[in-house]
Formats: structure tokens, sequence, C-alpha cells
């Protein structure tokens, strides 16, 4: 079943080709079901779904490229992009993979990307994308007496 | 927030940007005491609830850090 309805997948086609001025990795972190019950350990309940609208989004732009990666077969990266929870996005600048963390901070997505999140996701993608920030001159002055690691972490609920 | 906050990471290394999903990560964010959203929390401490406009979320980001926003060096 597809996420998108054709009239949404045709907007979301139009945007991202008005939008995206680069190559953009979005890599999904997903486990999975084994159907086993382990204490400690929550099986993700949207893993797939995520799956699906995802690859709907790639197949929506040449310049939209999905991975998918299991954490528990490649802890390794998990671990490389401070993957916490299930299902998680990653969005960065195509090429950047390994080496982001030089050039940009980590942009992460914890939850099934769906209604009001689908467009944040897609002004991540955006962003990834442009050579510099949208944000305002005196923002990236501010960021830029930065010394010390920042993590932030935005609690949204989808509509 | 959230696009804000991704924006941030993309402009400076030293960010990590997490939006989470509340409704589907329930105990993860009872640890943060997540009660309503939009709800910002910076290096596990500082809270800021509700939207809030990107000169003052970067000061907020930038006192989270350790740097006085309002003294420039």
């Amino acid at each position: 079943m597809a996420f998108l309805r054709p009239a949404d997948a045709e907007r979301v086609r139009k945007r991202l080709a008005a939008d995206l001025d680069g190559d953009v990795d979005v890599i999904l972190f997903t486990a999975p079901p084994t159907g086993l019950f382990i204490p400690g350990r929550n099986e993700s309940t949207t893993g797939k779904q995520a799956e699906a609208l995802l690859t709907e989004v790639a197949g929506l732009s040449d310049r939209v490229h999905l991975r998918v990666v299991n954490p528990r077969t490649e802890p390794n990266v998990a671990a490389e992009y401070g993957i916490e929870l299930d299902p998680a996005v990653v969005v960065e600048k195509r090429g950047s993979e390994g080496t982001s963390k030089a050039e940009a901070g980590r942009v992460r997505m914890y939850g099934l990307p769906s209604g009001y999140e689908f467009m944040t996701l897609l002004d991540a993608m955006t962003a990834a994308s442009r050579p510099t920030p949208s944000l305002l001159p005196d923002t990236l002055d501010s960021l830029s007496r930065m010394t010390d690691p920042v993590h932030i972490q935005v609690f949204v609920t989808p509509t | 927030m959230a696009s804000l906050a991704h924006q941030f990471a993309l402009a400076q290394p030293l960010i990590s940007a997490d939006v989470v999903s509340a409704s589907e990560f329930q105990a993860y964010s009872s640890r943060f005491a997540v009660q309503a959203v939009p709800k910002t929390v910076v290096n596990g401490r500082k809270d800021i609830v509700g939207g809030m406009p990107e000169p003052l979320f970067v000061a907020e980001v930038l006192r989270a850090a350790g740097i006085d926003p309002d003294n420039p060096t």
C-alpha cells in the first residue's frame, strides 16, 4: 500500500525537484521484528512503515539515496551515528558519510516521519542538500562561538 | 523547533539534533519529563516548552554550552 496519495506524491516530487540543490543520503536504522519478547528490548512497530514511506520518497527524486541499516547486524554503523531508538532516520549531504562529523553535526529523527514530521523530514533533506544554511547571520555567528558538543532533542507528536 | 534544530546541526558540527516522536517512544520521553509538545531539551538539562524564535533558541543553545550569548568575545 502506498503511503502517499498520487496527488501528494506529485507535490513531494515537485518540491524535491525545486528545493534539492544536491544529493542527500537518507539512512534508516531499523531491525526487522523477531516476534520474540526479550525483557528490556522493545521491537520497532513502525520500522517497516518507515522503510516503505522512505522508499516511496526516494523514488520521487534521483537526488535522494536511501540506505537501510539493521542496527542488530551492523551495530558499529548505528554507534557511529549515535542511534538510540528504532526506527531512526539520519539525513546528510551525499558523500559526507563517515566524514560528516567534520562538516556537519548529526541530523536524526526517531519514529515514523509521518504527519507534520514528514515536512520536517523534507526540510532536513532540503537543508542538507544546500551549500549554506538558511539561518540568520547572527545565528551563524553565535553557533561559530561553540567549542563543546551540544545535543538538542526536540520531542514532538505526529499529528 | 524541529527544523531549526536540524539546521543548527548542519551549520555547526558540534551539534547533534534529534527529533523524537514522543507518542512512539513514551518510555524514552518520560525520562525527559515530556508532558507537552513540542518540548526541547538541550544537553539533557535545559528545557524549552513550546516554540521559540531563532535568535532566542540559539541563545538558549549557547547558554547550555556554557557560553554567555550576551557577551560576544
